[in-house]
């Protein structure tokens, strides 16, 4: 099926972009997914807005906090070939490629990535499929096809950016109307199924800011999927690591879960459980465990439930010890 | 291989590799003519059900509709694949038999319209208990999907060759296992796609995306109930097909009906999801299977029990089931075998020919028995191939001859290849890593020999300037058989590959043809341009005789000149030789005509199963390496060989392609690909979801050619690329075996079934 009916537009600032938004209508970035959702009338926004005329939008540098400012619309390729990128955040130059496909690159966004919608098996499904069905959550009815009797959505949470860049204490700024404001990456995002960021219909998400990581910390993001490219992840594991320069020992940790709920996790325990500690093989076990207790997939994709969980345990425990590695070459 | 060829054996590029990669290939899709409405079809949301009555009145009325039929607007013609008896209405005449059967279709001004119409039509149903386990609906009391087969048993076949009881009772090891396959795509990447004008002199021109264009030509003529001359069946290229698009489907008949209703040319192209739940699927099957062994591993005795699930019509099944049960004769030598059969009707999406056509199914159940009881009996798995292998001048029980057979020579060489595999390893490796290395083998048709039609047929049209215009009734479905014909014109004419030009087919105008399958176009379609190349050549002999004064005989056609045997100073270019046939006299108009089908093959009965089907049998080995990640279950296939017998190769590069092509298919049978249902539903139309691998996902791979000539094959050659997905199963899987120890009975082998297993085996440690 082709693109449903819509006005489009393409303004040149912010501020107009989000004058000219109604509740029925949508900002495109990228259009990796939106378009997509569209021909599948997933979504059938009207007007449809076209941010790519916005330079507010683009740009990669330091800001007066020295914090890094990726503008939204920034291509994920743009992200994996800069230069500052590379140097200070490697761990997001090496988890961009991980990302879908060379072409769906080119054009995605990380804004986009970002707000990537949910996803699960019955919502992503064929119109003609999907009308056999009693309409779900998701699309405004009474009830999950994945958690019989479940009294909320559990469409998923797929993208993964967020990860990496919640372990490493990203913020994202919103600018709505009346003000803008910066909310930590986290916070982003709402934990609903039907609704998984915090964005109203007039706001924008304009840009990330990432603060350079502090010595002896080191990154991972560990991505589970059956193909070695376009796949979403069936699962992401994403950890930050600090160490102490003295004794080694874990000055902070976060720890993120991803793909198995509809937004990411972070896994609290598992900070209280390492900070302070000296990371031995029989801590990261345990750490591990708490992740796998920790996740609770459901049946919204073509993989097992049960399966992805296990490899919760799995995943943790490679990214925390790639993480260390990570810092042990780089001090020595 | 001889040597001294121009054009046979070299590694020429294929000749539609440029159009296709620039875009310029026109598919029936991107086709369009002037007044054309497009069409859509609605299908069914049950996976059974009656249907009581449809309500087109909305839908007509909506504006920009131009028609709307149902399967009371047909003559109720049923197709039944290659079987006399139908069983599948293009459009629902009284009941719905699987989620996506053809219910009703529209013809509107735009595509969206069309989709608009659908919703307008209603349909009332009485639903009807669904089917959707083959076991259960064999069972006595179940449901009738179809009323005239009982226990929905659609086909069903019984082979036995030899005494197979007293046989088992004279083996020193009988083991037997149940093995199941699944439901699975062909994976093509063009959709199905159809475009009909029907015009005021009553003749209907049909263009579509079928590899065997023929089938829709007969079909068109029954389902229109219009004389079959009226019918013009026009090719575009193809796609893909991998055996999904050799019948004749709703799309292909709705537009050809809404032409015929409207007076306009209608379009229709359906979308992947559609290709994915309402379309073909290979067979999945059930198959109890009990070998019986000498203790030096002579194979002895084989059983086979195997339920096909059909799905809801018959399509090409009986030849599918047949195939599944007689080729346990082929590439072993086994005096004794029983294969007993049922396809079964369920309330699924219709089951077909898939490359390798049944045999995939079996020889999977029967490579892996075959390591198992190598392992249990102390004997390499290779030395027990080699030991039953098959050779040249063997007849099977079952009746095939084996003629050109390089199955030992392969054999052999796989054992080399895994000796340098394994000394080629890394010293150091991941301990949580673990490799292993399996094989399989096959032998495999040239052209099955079916009932009804069987020939091919080819037309040479020589150009004053030395062109060459080759028309045949086969199609290039992507397998790059446009190009190998072309070579063989080219060889016979001593012209070059660029000199001629492949017309694709066009049945007012090519020779009738029995379609692109059963890996028939080279071997039997190749040996029919070979006659009709060498009919031009004989009339062009005459010519160049009478210029050069010598005999017709000692005409020798070369480097595109034509000159007299031992004495090439006495020659002309061979436009040349054309003009003066074209100019000199009464003028000949030089045209030449081959047809060709094997000698002496047996219709085989496909209830008893006996007779020589094949007028030559491809053979090989399939070497697999896999690296299996202990933690978390995941597989790599890390390298592939395939030694392969077709014969003389008649384009090395081609047939290199069909072979990686083939194994990539072969490896996300077993490692990934699977139709997930729920309740009936396809849960999984999309190529997101179903996975098919990615060039990512190939690995490296070798390919060896065995020193064969086949007599009867043009130039020496056979089947390339089709048989080999029969073997890649069965080494990926034996290769699991061989690293973790576990014999997977079930594919495909998915991360979270080998986490499982390993899972269990540490259990059973502690």
């Amino acid at each position: 099926m082709g693109l449903p009916k819509f006005q489009y537009v393409a303004p040149h600032n912010i501020a107009k972009a989000i004058s000219l938004q109604k509740r029925s209508g949508k900002f495109l970035a990228g259009g990796t997914d939106l378009l997509v959702a569209m021909k599948a009338r997933i979504a059938c926004p009207d007007p449809l807005i076209d941010l790519n005329l916005i330079s507010g939008l683009k740009g990669v540098g330091w800001d007066k906090k020295k914090r890094l400012r990726v503008g939204a619309l920034t291509t994920l390729t743009q992200v994996k070939e800069n230069s500052i990128i590379q140097k200070h955040f490697p761990v997001l130059s090496q988890t961009v490629p991980l990302v879908s496909t060379p072409q769906l690159r080119n054009m995605g966004t990380v804004g986009g990535n970002l707000c990537l919608d949910t996803r699960c098996y019955y919502y992503n499904q064929v119109v003609f499929l999907k009308k056999r069905w009693e309409p779900c959550f998701k699309i405004g009815g009474k009830t999950c096809h994945v958690v019989r009797g479940g009294d909320s959505c559990y469409a998923v949470y797929s993208g993964d950016l967020a990860l990496p860049l919640i372990a490493l204490g990203a913020k994202v700024k919103v600018i709505g109307a009346h003000a803008a404001r910066e909310i930590g990456l986290q916070r982003f995002f709402t934990g609903s199924g039907i609704r998984p960021n915090i964005l109203k219909f007039n706001e924008i998400l304009s840009e990330i800011l990432i603060p350079p990581p502090p010595e002896h910390s080191g990154f991972s993001y560990q991505k589970l999927r059956l193909r070695d490219t376009i796949d979403f992840p069936l699962l992401g594991v994403s950890v930050f690591l600090n160490l102490e320069e003295r004794n080694g020992r874990c000055k902070d940790i976060c720890l993120v879960l991803g793909a198995i709920g509809p937004s990411p996790l972070i896994v609290e325990e598992a900070t209280q459980l390492i900070r302070g500690n000296e990371l031995t093989p029989k801590l990261i076990e345990e750490v591990s465990r708490i992740a796998w207790k920790a996740a609770h997939p459901v049946a919204n994709t073509a993989s097992s439930p049960g399966y992805r969980k296990e490899m919760v345990r799995v995943l943790t425990r490679n990214a925390i010890e790639e993480a260390l590695n990570r810092i042990k070459n780089a001090d020595a | 291989m001889k040597e001294g060829y121009v054009n046979i054996g070299k590694r020429l590029p294929r000749i539609d590799g440029i159009v296709k990669a620039t875009g310029e290939a026109k598919f029936a899709g991107d086709l369009s003519l002037p007044g054309m409405l497009h069409g859509k079809i609605l299908r069914s949301p049950h996976p059974h059900a009656r249907v009581l009555c449809i309500h087109t009145d909305k839908a007509k009325r909506l504006s920009g509709v131009r028609a709307v039929v149902t399967g009371k607007e047909t003559v109720g013609f049923k197709a039944g694949g290659i079987s006399t008896v139908g069983d599948e209405p293009y459009l629902a005449l009284d009941k719905v038999r699987f989620i996506g059967d053809g219910v009703a279709a529209v013809a509107a001004i735009d595509e969206e319209t069309a989709e608009e119409a659908l919703d307008l039509i209603e349909v009332e149903y009485e639903e009807l208990p669904a089917l959707l386990d083959p076991v259960a609906a064999m069972n006595e009391d179940a449901p009738l999907i179809h009323d005239h087969a009982p226990q929905n048993i659609s086909f069903k076949t019984d082979l036995s060759y030899g005494d197979v009881d007293k046989a088992f009772e004279e083996c020193d090891y009988v083991r037997q296992d149940r093995f199941e396959t699944p439901p699975i795509r062909h994976g093509f990447i063009e959709p199905h796609a159809a475009l009909a004008s029907w015009d005021h002199s009553r003749r209907l021109t049909f263009w579509g995306s079928k590899q065997s264009p023929y089938f829709t030509y007969r079909n068109m003529s029954k389902a229109l109930n219009v004389p079959l001359s009226r019918i013009r069946v026009v090719q575009p290229y193809i796609g893909g097909g991998f055996g999904g698009k050799n019948e004749m489907f709703n799309v292909d008949f709705c537009a050809a009906l809404l032409s015929q209703k409207t007076g306009r040319p209608v379009k229709i192209v359906v979308s992947q999801g559609e290709v994915l739940f309402a379309y073909r699927q290979r067979h999945p099957a059930i198959i109890d299977l009990k070998t019986g062994l000498k203790k030096d591993g002579t194979l002895h005795a084989l059983e086979a029990h195997i339920i096909a699930d059909g799905g809801a019509y018959l399509s090409i099944g009986a030849l599918s089931l047949y195939l599944m049960c007689v080729f346990f004769c082929i590439p072993y030598r086994l005096p004794n075998m029983r294969a007993k059969g049922y396809r079964v009707y369920t309330n699924t999406q219709p089951s077909c020919a898939m490359r390798g056509h049944g045999v995939p199914q079996s020889r999977f159940a029967a490579e892996v028995q075959l390591d198992i009881a190598a392992k249990e009996m102390g004997l390499d798995p290779i030395d027990i191939r080699l030991k039953n292998a098959l050779k040249p001048g063997e007849t099977t029980p079952n009746g095939f001859k084996i003629t050109s057979c390089g199955l030992e020579e392969s054999i052999t060489e796989s054992k080399r290849i895994i000796a340098r595999w394994i000394d080629e390893r890394p010293k150091e490796s991941d301990p949580k890593k673990k490799s292993g290395i399996g094989v399989g083998c096959y032998g495999y048709v040239c052209g099955p020999r079916m009932a009804g039609h069987n020939t091919a047929g080819a037309v040479i049209k020589v150009h004053e300037d030395g062109g060459i215009s080759l028309f045949t009734g086969s199609t290039d479905a992507g397998q790059g058989s446009d190009t190998i014909l072309s070579q063989i014109a080219a060889e016979v004419l001593g012209v070059r590959l660029e000199d001629v030009r492949y017309g694709m087919v066009d049945s007012d105008m090519t020779p009738v043809d029995t379609g692109t399958f059963g890996s028939r176009v080279t071997f039997i379609t190749g040996n029919a341009v070979r006659v009709a190349a060498e009919d031009v050549r004989n009339q062009l002999s005459e010519v160049a005789a009478s210029a050069l004064e010598a005999n017709p005989g000692d005409i020798v056609f070369k480097d595109r000149k034509v000159y007299v045997i031992g004495s090439p100073d006495r020659s002309m270019p061979f436009s040349k030789l054309v003009k003066i046939a074209q100019y000199s006299g009464t003028g000949k108009t030089i045209l030449g005509r081959g047809y060709w089908a094997p000698e002496g093959l047996e219709v085989p009965n496909f209830e008893t199963g006996r007779g020589n089907m094949s007028g030559a049998y491809s053979f090989g080995t399939q070497v697999a390496e896999v690296e299996v990640d202990t933690d978390t279950g995941m597989i790599k296939v890390t390298r592939m060989a395939m030694i392969h017998d077709c014969g003389q190769p008649i384009n090395e590069m081609l047939v290199e392609g069909q072979l990686e092509g083939s194994a990539i298919g072969g490896l996300g049978h077993a490692l990934a690909e699977e139709i997930i249902r729920k309740e009936g539903q396809t849960m999984n139309p999309s190529f997101l979801e179903y996975r098919i691998p990615t060039s990512l996902d190939a690995c490296q791979m070798e390919i060896h050619h065995t020193e064969t000539y086949d007599e009867v094959g043009p130039f020496g050659a056979k089947e390339s690329g089709e048989g080999i997905q029969v073997a890649v199963v069965p080494a990926i899987v034996n290769a699991i075996y061989n690293a973790i120890g576990v014999p997977f009975k079930r594919i495909p082998v998915t991360p979270d079934v080998v986490f499982n297993a390993l899972k269990g085996i540490g259990q059973k440690e502690v």
